[in-house]
């Protein structure tokens, strides 16, 4: 689902364009796409704790929901956590 | 001082699953991390990080990076866990999972290990670092 989006046209400094080409570049992603980040991310620093896990849980459950794994009860996610312990363990350590 | 306020806990993936979930049946794990994280100083180590990595996508993997930045203090430790204490735990009668998770802690000098899995205690006898339910962990703070 492609999210709605508002163009906006925004003047910086000098300086500071400068700053965000850099890192775009450094990133090897679009201007655009880096400006949109750093305002998320501004934005996000005015957020408490709980409201920065309330959006990534509700991110989260929605997409379990979407592939129907909401409902398992906590004896089966624990089941399901101890089995890909000891799956990634063994890949690891073999 | 020997608290739980002063001394490094690593946060098992299963405290984060409950958390997100928001589990009716795990309410501690909820408030431990939404309303208290910034009173814990957390290490996560390799094994951890990749059970979360298989269960959060790359976005929630990203805001979860994000959000970790507000707890009193984070380590993320990139190194497997050392062969030996790996096969030690092993011997000792640990899955070889769960003695990953010990060798990580007993290398890294971690006091606490915050998880809702119990199985730790059965498993391994005097084991070089507590385990405490995210309930007793909150506890612990207070």
């Amino acid at each position: 689902m492609l999210e709605q989006t508002i163009q906006v046209t925004l003047q910086l400094p000098t300086e500071i364009y400068n700053r965000v080409a850099d890192a775009a570049g450094h990133e090897q992603r679009g201007l655009e796409d880096l400006l949109g980040k750093l305002v998320i991310e501004g934005l996000d620093a005015h957020l408490t704790l709980r409201e920065l896990f309330e959006r990534l849980s509700h991110q989260y459950c929605t997409r379990l929901v979407r592939e129907h794994k909401l409902d398992q009860s906590p004896t089966e996610v624990l089941h399901d956590l101890r089995n890909l312990r000891e799956q990634i363990a063994h890949e690891l350590y073999s | 001082m020997n608290s739980i306020r002063d001394q490094v806990a690593a946060l098992d993936t299963n405290e984060f699953i409950f958390a997100l979930r928001r589990a009716a049946s795990h309410p501690a794990c909820e408030i431990l991390l939404f309303d208290r994280l910034n009173e814990f100083q957390i290490y996560i180590p390799l094994q951890i990080l990749l059970e979360l990595q298989c269960n959060l996508s790359r976005n929630e993997m990203h805001d979860l990076f994000l959000i970790l930045t507000k707890a009193k203090a984070v380590t993320w430790d990139y190194m497997p866990a050392p062969t030996a204490l790996v096969r030690q735990g092993e011997s000792r009668g640990a899955k070889k999972g769960d003695a990953v998770i010990t060798a990580h802690l007993e290398s890294a000098n971690v006091r606490y290990l915050i998880s809702e899995n119990r199985h730790f205690l059965a498993e391994l006898p005097n084991l070089p670092f507590e385990v405490l339910t995210s309930a007793e962990a909150l506890q612990g703070l207070d």
